[in-house]
């Protein structure tokens, strides 16, 4: 099934941890994800969203962040981009819960495996 | 004095009135109304007489003036004058008719095209053409007279009732007709010289539909009113040729006896209506008299009636207010008709002399009682006194006894009282001695202070506390023992128990002569006099400075824990999420590329195997310290299912055969939370690294009784490396490491048994084959079965 075209491409990554953006995005551009756009905090995320064109498919939230939590992030970026896919990953599980309640596609703990995280975008992207 | 209906005198009254009264009332009311049906029916009689008579001579007035006209026109100069249309000479001839009879107010003329030609009256109807109208066509066809209905004339304003003629030539034809107008008023005013004697009475005619030809009101003959519906009216329109009705005439508020009587060859009829109360005028002019009579004849009645009542009832109830009187002698002498010469004074005179008698009876036999009971006072009275001396002989004898027994027992009360004092005297001063003693020596420190604060005892163990002496404390303040930061609030907490309140545990800081501070725990006590006036207050005080400090240190290892715990769980997560990923995208490309040999590879999989076991054991330590900080909740869970749920995870492991043997038959419910998963993956965790090659993992659930509990016995076997006897303890202690090939923390296994423990059960470790730890281990997790009854109050 070929992904919707609806201006709508790509994978963005939020984390405040620059060596794992690095790495998250040598391992798309592996796989062949086109990397819509990186941010290292929220508010940053919000406003590369907003000028953001076409808008990624799919972002990546981490959720430790200053000085927007990762949750605080995902509830923005679903209210300018509602059909936004988001990845919520920490290495905490006991916010799991609390994330998909706040319209997370998918939690992923950390570590994660480079298949599964692979897997999951790549299923987010092409429903 | 009111009338008593049931009294003899009003009987004989009230007899006497029917008697003499009720013949001449019935003879008069019947008299009376046997004379108004006779007056009414010769008053109808009358009436109706009239009516016939009024019924004839309107026939006979109509036929003259029809008579009248039929002669007019007969007369020759009439005729030729009409012939050859001489209006000039039709005119004088009108005008001769007119002039010569009152029966009509106007005549006129028409020739034989319906045109008129002439009028005696009104010259603008001259010229007018009523061949159209029904009379005078019927009148030009054929040669006759006709009265008409009456109809309202343009002419003259009003209602007119006409009377035509044909007017023939000598030859017989017919060359016109003569018509008059009849003067109802002349008519009326003629049949009113025959009008009935009765005052109030009318009369009218009608035609043959009811309308009103003539009546004495001008106003119904004008509208030509419709009297059909009148009693009379209806009688004579239904054929009835006369009679009388009776009916109300609402426009009058009247009723009327109406006489009618028919005019057939007019087929008109005539109506006298006469009030009925004129009707009966006679008869209540004779009922007036009548009344005043019987009225009078009433009054002479009671006159006679009371005078007999009098006369025959009056000695009789003289008689009766007698014997009601009859202890008084004046009044009842003198209501006595003793002086009588009939038999009721006869009566009277026996009942003077019986009565004389009983009453000498009465005051002999009072005299005789009098004396009898002066006689039983006088006896009472002895017997009272009597009595009295009596008693008061025996209280004083029982108050002599009692006034002895009393002294004799206040000499023995006196004497023991004595020993008890000195025995008590003895016993306070060894008390007093022993508390002082207690008190001094007491391990606790003590203070005493009385109501103004001042310091009255001081104890060793103070002393000790605050580096004072007693010696220095006493008699001073209280609140020198407190250091300046915190004296206010510190007086204050003193400050109630002057109320009454009493201190427990609470924390006070005490200051010490050198400076430093010591936190003190302290109850305390109020001590009050008998007359509930507060003598002092006691405290004592335990000293906790070093376990508020331990505590303080307690709390900030805790948050370094919670806080290494968090750095763990947020950045080394990000570490070993990098490196993972980083290894597994290298160990991709190197193997895409054909460049990954195969120690290479090992050496690549050994280090992710190993990051994942690293992630793995800051989940377990994350989990021990939700455990201690109590974060999860116990509810119902399924044993079986999660035992799956564990095994599942396990069942394919890239580079490792795996077998699970495990049969989920039906549910086993316990009480625990989601971590009790976590017991069996940390079991197959630990079965997989400390074992090579082919792995089997055995599962087998039983219930099972230990010390009257049941229990979930979950058999838990693999065919790794084992456990070696003496090691067996160890494995479930933390930071302790099996003697296995694998290496591992150890944590996890401390995991296992903290877990089961924390759900109420216990862990047990044994050999797979008896004797032989090296075909595996069997560990064995037993947990409280959760009965029905139990989970239905969780």
């Amino acid at each position: 099934m070929m992904p919707e075209q609806c201006n709508h491409a790509g994978i963005a990554i939020v984390d405040d941890d620059v060596q794992l953006v690095r790495t998250y995005e040598l391992l798309f551009k592996h796989k062949h994800i086109p990397v819509s756009f990186v941010a290292y905090d929220g508010l940053e995320a919000i406003e590369k969203l907003r000028k953001a064109e076409p808008k990624p498919r799919v972002i990546i939230i981490d959720y430790r962040m200053e000085p927007m939590s990762g949750l605080d992030l995902m509830k923005e970026v679903l209210a300018i981009e509602p059909r936004t896919k988001i990845i919520f990953v920490s290495g905490d599980d006991r916010i799991q819960q609390e994330s998909v309640d706040a319209g997370a596609a998918v939690f992923l703990k950390k570590p994660t495996g480079i298949r599964t995280i692979t897997d999951t975008v790549n299923h987010l992207m092409n429903p | 004095m009111g009338v008593m209906l049931g009294s003899l005198r009003t009987k004989v009254i009230v007899l006497f009135l029917l008697a003499m009264i009720l013949p001449i009332v019935i003879v008069g009311t019947a008299g009376t109304i046997y004379y108004r049906d006779v007056v009414r029916q010769t008053i109808s009689s009358n009436e109706q007489a009239q009516a016939q008579t009024l019924a004839l001579l309107t026939s006979s007035y109509i036929d003259g003036a029809v008579s009248f006209l039929d002669n007019q026109s007969a007369r020759p100069e009439f005729q030729d004058a009409l012939m050859v249309g001489n209006v000039p000479r039709i005119s004088t001839s009108l005008a001769t008719i007119s002039n010569s009879t009152l029966v009509y107010n106007w005549v006129y003329v028409i020739d034989s095209s319906g045109r008129v030609v002439s009028s005696s009256t009104y010259p603008n109807v001259v010229g007018e053409n009523l061949s159209s109208n029904p009379m005078i066509s019927q009148l030009l066809v054929n040669d006759t007279n006709i009265v008409g209905d009456p109809v309202y004339s343009n002419v003259t304003g009003k209602p007119e009732i006409f009377v035509g003629t044909s007017v023939l030539s000598p030859n017989g034809t017919i060359v016109g007709v003569l018509v008059g107008a009849l003067d109802t008023d002349y008519y009326t005013q003629t049949i009113t010289e025959a009008k009935s004697s009765i005052p109030d009475t009318v009369f009218y005619v009608v035609n043959s539909t009811g309308s009103v030809l003539v009546d004495k009101n001008t106003s119904y003959m004008n509208d030509i009113a419709d009297f059909s519906s009148v009693p009379p009216v209806q009688m004579m329109l239904a054929g009835k040729e006369s009679g009388v009705a009776e009916y109300y005439n609402p426009v009058e508020n009247t009723t009327r006896l109406g006489a009618f009587a028919q005019i057939p060859k007019y087929h008109w009829g005539v109506v006298i209506a006469v009030p009925v109360s004129a009707l009966y005028a006679p008869v209540d002019n004779v009922i007036l008299p009548f009344i005043s009579f019987i009225a009078l004849l009433s009054l002479l009645a009671v006159g006679v009636a009371y005078f007999f009542g009098r006369s025959l009832a009056d000695p009789i109830l003289a008689i009766s207010s007698a014997s009601n009187k009859i202890m008084d002698d004046d009044k009842y002498s003198k209501l006595l008709p003793t002086g009588r010469k009939d038999e009721i004074g006869d009566l009277a005179r026996s009942f003077s002399d019986m009565v004389d008698r009983v009453k000498r009876d009465i005051v002999e036999r009072k005299k005789e009682a009098e004396a009898r009971e002066q006689l039983m006072v006088q006896l009472e009275e002895k017997t009272v006194d009597l009595k009295k001396s009596y008693e008061e002989l025996e209280v004083k004898s029982e108050e002599l006894a009692a006034q002895t027994e009393e002294i004799e027992c206040a000499n023995e009360e006196l004497r023991c009282t004595n020993d008890e004092l000195q025995n008590l005297t003895g016993s306070l001063r060894e008390t007093r001695d022993y508390l002082e003693k207690l008190i001094d020596n007491a391990n606790a420190p003590i203070i005493v202070w009385d109501p103004n604060f001042i310091i009255t005892r001081f104890n060793h163990a103070f002393e000790r506390l605050s580096g004072f002496t007693a010696y220095e404390i006493i008699g001073k303040n209280f609140s020198i023992l407190f250091p300046s930061d915190s004296r206010e609030e510190t007086m204050n907490k003193i400050q109630k128990t002057l109320k009454g309140e009493q201190w427990e545990s609470v924390e006070i800081p005490i200051l010490h002569k050198s400076g430093g501070v010591s936190i003190v725990l302290w109850n305390s006590a109020n001590i009050y006099a008998e007359d509930k006036s507060l003598l002092a207050t006691i405290a004592q005080g335990q000293d906790i400075t070093r376990r508020k400090q331990a505590e303080k240190e307690l709390e900030d290892s805790k948050y370094q824990a919670e806080l290494y715990l968090d750095l763990m769980g947020h950045d080394i997560s990000n570490m070993h999420q990098i490196v993972m990923t980083q290894l597994e995208l290298s160990r991709d490309i190197l193997n895409i590329e054909g460049r990954l040999e195969g120690e290479d590879r090992e050496l690549i999989d050994t280090s992710i195997t190993t990051l994942e076991r690293a992630s793995r054991l800051i989940d377990n330590v994350r989990k021990l310290q939700k455990l201690s900080s109590h974060e999860y909740s116990l509810e119902a869970v399924d044993l079986s299912a999660l035992v799956k749920d564990a095994l599942d995870q396990y069942s394919i492991i890239p580079d490792r055969d795996i077998a699970i043997k495990f049969s989920q038959d039906g549910k086993r419910m316990v009480r625990a939370n989601a971590l009790l998963k976590d017991v069996f993956g940390n079991l197959a965790d630990n079965a997989v690294k400390h074992s090579s090659g082919p792995l089997t993992l055995a599962v087998n659930i039983n219930k099972v009784s230990h010390d009257s509990k049941s229990y979930y016995r979950v058999a838990f076997e693999d065919n790794g490396h084992g456990i070696p006897d003496d090691k067996k303890e160890e494995i479930f202690q933390r930071f302790k490491r099996g003697q296995t090939k694998a290496r591992g923390t150890g944590l996890g296994l401390y995991l296992v048994k903290t877990l089961v423990e924390g759900f109420g059960g216990y862990v047990e470790v044994e050999n797979r084959v008896l004797e032989d730890y090296t075909k595996g281990a069997r560990f064995l997790i037993y947990l409280p079965v959760l009965e029905e009854n139990d989970a239905g109050t969780m």
